[in-house]
C-alpha cells in the first residue's frame, strides 16, 4: 500500500523551534535532563521563559543535546565529560571543514 | 527481518560474563560510535550493537534472549525456553515456535513496553503535556536525514521521500506500510538545521494529534562551494598578473556568474567578500573567494623566455627569511 501526500517543510529555527518535551521526547530523556543540560550551560535556549514549558530551541541545540544524550548511554560517563566530548568533536568537525575546503 | 545473533555482533561467546560484555561493548562503542567513527556502516553497526548491548548487559533480558534464541535454533522450530513469553502478546499460535520476525518483534515489544512503563511512571513527577490526564496520546515525532545540494537550499526544491512506517491495520496487527511523501523544502536551509513537517510523525492515539517528522538537513558535497552557516567559499585560481597586476576576472555564484575585482598585490590565499552571494536568507549568507595563484608552465619557448626575463627583472629570493642565498 502506498499512499502519497505532499507538505511543505518549515525550518524548526526560523518558524517552528523545538519544546522542551518535544526535545527531551527525541533524546529519549526526560525534561529534568533537558533542564539540567540547560542550567549546566551545555544547552543553549532560542528562548528561555519562567517556567521551563515554554522553553524552544534550535536546531544546532538539538543535534547537540542528541549527541550528548548518545555520548552518555553508549559511553557511561557523566553529563560533563559528554559535554567535552561534544565539544571536542565539534571541534574536530570545524577543523575538517577548514581542511577540505584549502 | 533476519535473527540477530546479539552475542557475534559483540564478538562475545555465548558464556561471557556480564563484565566480559561490557568491555566488549567498550570496545565496539569506541569503533563504531557515529560521531567517532570513520567506518562506513558505523551507524547500522552502533545500532547492532546497542541492540545487543541493552538485551546483554540485562541479566533478565539475557535470560529471555537465551531462552528464545534455543528455540529458534532447535529443531522443528522448537518451543522456546520456559516463561520467555510472560508478560506480551505472541502473534503466532501458542506452542508455536517463534519465526524470525516475530522475534524481533517480540523483543521490541519488550523493550516498547518498558519504555512505556517508564514514561507513564515518569509521567507524575514535576509537569508534563498532559499525558497523564488526558486519553489522547500524541503520537511520537519521528527523526530522519536529508541530503541535498547546495543549488536545492539556494533555490528551495520539492524532494519525494519514501518512508517506510509500521502501523496497526484493524486487528492491531502490525503492517508496514510504504508512504512517499512529497515535500517543499524552503530555500535558504542550512546544513545541521531541521526542518518540520507537522503530523507526519506517528499516528496519535486515542485522538491525540500525529507527531511530527523531523528531517535534519545535509549538503552533498559540492565541487565548487564549502557551505558554513550560509556563508559560501571557494577557491578562486587567479594567473600571477591577475594577483599582482590586479583586474576584473569571473567568478561562479550559485545565482551566475559576476565580475570581480581583484586588488593588484593579492597574495595567496588573499580572501574577497562577495556580500550577500552566499545562500539566501535574512540576512543572506556570503560567498568568500579565496585567491589561489596558479602559475602557467613554462612548455613554450616564449614561456620559458618569460620566466627568464621575470627572474632578472625580479631578483626575488622567498627563502631569505631562512637565512639561505638564492
Amino acid at each position: 500500500m502506498t499512499q502519497v501526500s505532499i507538505c511543505t517543510a518549515v525550518i524548526v529555527d526560523d518558524h517552528a523551534p523545538v519544546t522542551i518535551h518535544e526535545l527531551a521526547q527525541c533524546c529519549e530523556q526526560q525534561i529534568e535532563w533537558v533542564m539540567t543540560l540547560v542550567e549546566h550551560g551545555v544547552l543553549p535556549t532560542l528562548r528561555q521563559t519562567e517556567r521551563p514549558e515554554g522553553w524552544v530551541f534550535a536546531s544546532a541545540a538539538v543535534a547537540r543535546a542528541r549527541q550528548v544524550s548518545r555520548l552518555q548511554r553508549d559511553f557511561e560517563v557523566n553529563l560533563d565529560a559528554a559535554a567535552l566530548m561534544a565539544d571536542l568533536m565539534q571541534e574536530v568537525r570545524s577543523l575538517k571543514l577548514q581542511l577540505r575546503g584549502f | 527481518m533476519e535473527f540477530k545473533d546479539y552475542y557475534k555482533i559483540l564478538e562475545v561467546p555465548r558464556d561471557a560474563s556480564q563484565d566480559d560484555i561490557r568491555k566488549a561493548y567498550r570496545k565496539l562503542a569506541r569503533k563504531y560510535h557515529p560521531d567517532v567513527s570513520k567506518e562506513a556502516d558505523a551507524e547500522a553497526r552502533m545500532r547492532d550493537v546497542n541492540e545487543a548491548n541493552d538485551v546483554l548487559r540485562d541479566v533478565e533480558k539475557r535470560a529471555a534472549y537465551d531462552g528464545l534464541a534455543a528455540g529458534v535454533s532447535g529443531p522443528n522450530g522448537a518451543s522456546p525456553g520456559a516463561g520467555w513469553d510472560r508478560g506480551f502478546e505472541f502473534s503466532g499460535a501458542p506452542g508455536d515456535g517463534p519465526n524470525q520476525a516475530e522475534f524481533q518483534d517480540f523483543m521490541a515489544g519488550l523493550f516498547k513496553q518498558a519504555e512505556h512503563q517508564r514514561r507513564t511512571q515518569g509521567s507524575g513527577q514535576g509537569f508534563d503535556s498532559g499525558q497523564g490526564r488526558a486519553r489522547a496520546l500524541r503520537g511520537e515525532d519521528h527523526h530522519a536525514d536529508i541530503e541535498i545540494s547546495l543549488e536545492d537550499s539556494f533555490s528551495g526544491v520539492t524532494r519525494d521521500l519514501g518512508l517506510r512506517s509500521v502501523q496497526l491495520d484493524a486487528q492491531g496487527q502490525p503492517q508496514l506500510v510504504n508512504r512517499t511523501l512529497s515535500v517543499k523544502i524552503p530555500a535558504g536551509v542550512k546544513a545541521g538545521q531541521m526542518i518540520r513537517l507537522a503530523g507526519q510523525g506517528m499516528p496519535g492515539e486515542g485522538g491525540g494529534a500525529n507527531g511530527d517528522l523531523f528531517l535534519t538537513v545535509h549538503f552533498a558535497a559540492h565541487p565548487l562551494y564549502q557551505a558554513d552557516g550560509r556563508d559560501l567559499s571557494m577557491k578562486l585560481p587567479v594567473t600571477p598578473w591577475e594577483a599582482a597586476l590586479g583586474g576584473q576576472v569571473h567568478a561562479p555564484t550559485l545565482a551566475g556568474a559576476v565580475e570581480v575585482n581583484i586588488a593588484a598585490g593579492s597574495k595567496q590565499g588573499g580572501k574577497l567578500r562577495l556580500r550577500g552571494k552566499g545562500l539566501p536568507g535574512d540576512p543572506p549568507g556570503d560567498l568568500y573567494l579565496v585567491l589561489d595563484i596558479v602559475w602557467p608552465p613554462a612548455t613554450s619557448e616564449a614561456t620559458r623566455a618569460a620566466y627568464e626575463q621575470l627572474a632578472k627583472a625580479a631578483a626575488f629570493n622567498p627563502r631569505a627569511h631562512l637565512g639561505v642565498s638564492a
